[in-house]
């Protein structure tokens, strides 16, 4: 057996790890420390995305409205029961793993085109069942018009004063999704989930209960967005819900998990770091007047990657990297023999 | 010996199309069973009965004393039934060792473990020096060695081999029947589905032949090989059979 | 009004513009059917389509009711290179049966272009000021809106000419025995790559002319695209995919529904009602609701 050295992969993650945790020491700009925190809850919210659309290779284009719900539910449970959002986070997670399974049970009977269009169907239904009613389950919601969640202030509120609280908050969220989907990736649903997703039929054939396994991988994306819909609405301090629960958003989101890679781990994170700040510097550069920007060239660009870049922008780094390296070559000299 | 698989009266319909009528078939433990004849007789829609695929329209299948018919393919596997598929079904994107880690999964949730054992399994079948190659890049006799691999992986007692030779040159072929051999000899009881008529009579202890969907003769090798109604619909693969 | 009156109105008005979304769901279901393509930017499209008819209309003046076969002709054109610059490309690199990649390639287009609208128009609404807008025509108790029905004359005949180009013309023919049988296709001669560019030519140009059939009634403005987008895919499920009379019947169906819900209940119910006709459709009756069975 071989003596234990460093991992060159964990310590340079180590090391990114604390250059992040220096920045709210010397970014101060209460702006630039918020489009941080953009870069940082999108790249969240990729990361649970990919659960289910990279490494199990479903497009659910709709899967973005449980970042919605879980808002909902937290906001709710704070502002008329005094729920603490670090529990109504959890509750509002428990409630999109259900409807995620539910709703799974239907769409993942489709195949591939159908079930993207019966994602963003069920998206589209929710989104105007909370529009249209000024009171779910008995709690005023206000319909159409946006949610201000209650100020109270404090941690337990996940309510700060400035953005550097947020900072912290986030960034431990973040850190917590990629460790989760780290340890997804490397298990055994990992395998099972890949393995679906290139071959379901052989897969069944290997003892994978197919269905249950994407049921299993929905509902934890589901319950890890409805987790992040909390940080998000707690941050923001209001719920638009034709953002929240719109289907941009939604788009958005796979969209940076899509470009970045989908079923890699640092796709969507990378994918996020670049292309998050194009919003805010494409509204620095025009200002507030010229509306629409953004998504026009995250469009512009997912075309370009789907046309060129099918795998992605990390998968193809890495290619080219070890293309660089004559790694693949020396691998090849192996196989000869 | 012990029964392991008894198939009575099976029969599968597609409208109006009767794909299997009432096919009886025993296996043994330890046998090597083989299943032959002309194409669209029905050997495949048999194979995919038992391996859970889709229901029989009529009739049993027992295996180990329970009865496994309509039960869905993965827990066919969890109770012991592999199949290999006539047309390979690899995870492309995924390495050899990574496909059979798949199967090796089966048994042991841990990672690890379950890589050690896929080991093992890739170099029983032959395919070490490939180990880290992605599916894609494989060629056929590699692909149906993958599959094997995958199924074996699952440490079945009873596999379903369809069609495992089509495709391989007379040499691949060869060496493809003394690996079935040997996995039959460490313990595995095998169904196999062939054309290749060199493969069957060498391997199968007992054989079954199958004509539109009907049974019609089984016995030993010799016996096929001699029964009047096989040869007529088999015709030229007489000489073959004579091998 | 009687209640019966006012039901009867909504069944008219639901018919009017179920006319239009048939045009607008024949070409989705046309791509579908022959291509296996998903058109995610379908609805976006169809804004396109609107804001050429527009300017054509307010710089050219030429009557609206012509302008439709000028769009539908730019838009044969866009749909004729986008299949064969693009898509074909990406339909080559795709090993399984049924593309995802042009369903995201075509979402960011989507997303692209109702973007650079509202980029370009600052989110304006633009409404053209016909002859015909806002002229109603009035049959015993039933208000008849001008311009909705001769969109809806003209949208029910051109989607019946394509039925029939479809099924007598050499061109229609090959169109629909690819979309049948690839393979036999192939051996009978056709011309794949021609078709196909041929057939979503086709298929843009019908949004072209939905887009200038809507001018008349309808305010422009960049999120439009959206709206009829998603209703041009029930609408294809609905009557079944590759199904032009299918497409038709889906149309005025979905139109009417849309009009008696709203008038039953409320705007956002019927939308729902929409999304949720959609589901149950595609869980149990994907081949359309008349369950014939699509040979691919």
């Amino acid at each position: 057996m071989k003596r234990k050295t460093w991992n060159p992969k964990v310590v340079s993650l180590g090391v990114i790890c604390l250059a992040v945790l220096m920045i709210p020491r010397f970014i101060t700009g209460t702006l630039t420390l918020q489009y941080i925190i953009n870069i940082m809850i999108f790249a969240y919210f990729a990361t649970c995305w990919n659960i289910v659309g990279g490494y199990a290779g479903q497009l659910a284009l709709g899967n973005g409205v449980f970042v919605g719900i879980g808002a909902y539910v937290s906001a709710v449970l704070f502002n008329y029961e005094g729920i603490s959002p670090f529990i109504g986070m959890l509750i509002g997670g428990a409630i999109c793993a259900v409807l995620a399974i539910f709703i799974g049970s239907l769409t993942f009977r489709l195949n591939g085109s159908y079930f993207a269009l019966a994602t963003v169907a069920m998206l589209h239904i929710i989104r105007l069942t909370f529009m249209s009613n000024k009171y779910m389950f008995g709690y005023k919601t206000n319909g159409a018009l946006s949610l201000n969640i209650k100020w109270r202030g404090g941690f337990q509120n996940m309510q700060f004063e400035n953005n550097v609280g947020y900072f912290y908050l986030i960034f431990a969220l973040l850190v917590v999704g990629i460790l989760i989907s780290w340890y997804i990736k490397n298990s055994k649903m990992g395998y099972y989930l890949q393995a679906i997703s290139t071959n379901p039929e052989a897969a069944n054939s290997l003892g994978v209960n197919v269905m249950a396994m994407k049921l299993k991988a929905n509902a934890i994306s589901a319950f890890m967005l409805g987790v992040g819909g909390t940080f998000y609405s707690f941050f923001l301090n209001v719920i638009d819900p034709s953002k929240m629960l719109g289907y941009d958003m939604s788009v958005q989101i796979l969209l940076f998990a899509i470009i970045g890679g989908s079923g890699t781990l640092v796709g969507p994170i990378l994918a996020a770091v670049l292309l998050v700040p194009v919003q805010d510097i494409l509204r620095g550069i025009v200002g507030a007047s010229v509306q629409g920007l953004a998504p026009m060239v995250y469009g512009l660009i997912l075309m370009i990657f789907v046309y060129y870049l099918p795998r992605g922008l990390w998968p193809s780094i890495v290619t080219l990297y070890e293309n660089l390296t004559f790694k693949k070559k020396q691998r090849m000299a192996k196989d000869g023999r | 010996m012990s029964k392991m698989l008894e198939v009575k009266d099976l029969t599968k319909r597609f409208g109006g199309l009767t794909a299997v009528n009432k096919v009886d078939m025993n296996v043994e433990k330890g046998e090597i069973v083989g299943l032959i004849g002309a194409n669209g007789a029905g050997k495949t829609t048999l194979f995919n009965m038992i391996a859970g695929a889709f229901p029989p329209s009529e009739g049993t299948i027992t295996f180990n004393g329970r009865e496994i018919q309509g039960k869905p393919g993965y827990e066919i596997c969890r109770m012991g039934i592999g199949r290999t598929y006539q047309i390979v079904k690899p995870f492309s994107n995924l390495t050899v060792l990574d496909n059979t880690v798949v199967g090796a999964l089966l048994l042991d949730s841990n990672v690890k473990r379950a890589r050690e054992k896929a080991r093992e399994v890739v170099h029983t079948v032959g395919l070490d020096y490939r180990m880290d190659v992605v599916g894609a890049d494989l060629n056929l006799p590699e692909l149906k060695r993958l599959e094997l691999a995958r199924a074996l992986a699952t440490q079945p007692q009873l596999l379903l081999l369809d069609e495992v030779m089509a495709g391989l040159n007379p040499a691949d072929s060869d060496k493809m029947i003394e690996l079935v051999r040997e996995i039959n000899q460490s313990g595995v009881t095998i169904i196999i589905i062939e054309h290749v008529m060199k493969a069957i009579m060498r391997l199968s202890h007992r054989i079954y032949v199958l004509n539109q969907g009907k049974l019609i003769s089984q016995g030993t090798p010799e016996e096929v090989s001699n029964d009047p109604e096989v040869i007529r619909s088999y015709f030229g693969e007489k000489r073959y059979a004579k091998n | 009004m009687s209640t019966f009156t006012m039901y009867l109105q909504a069944v008219i008005d639901g018919l009017l513009i179920g006319g239009v979304y048939a045009t607008i769901a024949v070409g989705l279901s046309l791509a579908f059917g022959v291509m296996r393509i998903i058109n995610w930017a379908h609805g976006e499209l169809l804004m396109v389509s609107m804001y050429i008819s527009y300017f054509l209309f307010t710089w050219l003046g030429i009557d609206p009711y012509l302008i439709i076969f000028l769009t539908a002709a730019i838009m044969f054109v866009v749909g004729f290179l986008l299949q064969k610059l693009v898509i074909s490309n990406m339909l080559a690199r795709e090993k399984s049966v049924e593309p995802t990649s042009v369903l995201l390639f075509t979402s960011g287009l989507g997303l692209f272009l109702s973007n650079l609208a509202l980029a370009l128009t600052s989110g304006e609404y633009y409404s053209a000021v016909t002859e015909y807008t806002g002229k109603m025509m009035k049959i015993s108790e039933i208000f008849i809106s001008v311009p909705k029905a001769i969109s809806f004359v003209i949208a029910v005949v051109c989607t019946l000419a394509l039925y029939v180009f479809l099924q007598k013309s050499e061109t229609g023919r090959a169109i629909r025995a690819t979309s049948q049988n690839r393979d036999v296709a192939i051996l009978m001669g056709v011309n794949m790559k021609s078709i196909y560019n041929i057939a979503f030519g086709i298929s843009i140009a019908m949004v072209g002319l939905a887009g200038g059939l809507l001018i008349p009634y309808m305010t422009l403005n960049p999120n439009i695209g959206s709206t009829f987008g998603f209703k041009a895919f029930v609408i294809v499920v609905l009557g079944g995919y590759g199904s032009v009379i299918g497409a038709l019947v889906g149309g005025l169906l979905v139109g009417v529904i849309e009009k008696v819900g709203t008038l039953a209940a409320s705007d956002i119910t019927a939308q729902i009602c929409v999304f949720v006709v959609f589901i149950l459709v595609v869980l149990f009756r994907p081949n359309g609701l008349l369950g014939k069975k699509v040979k691919m």
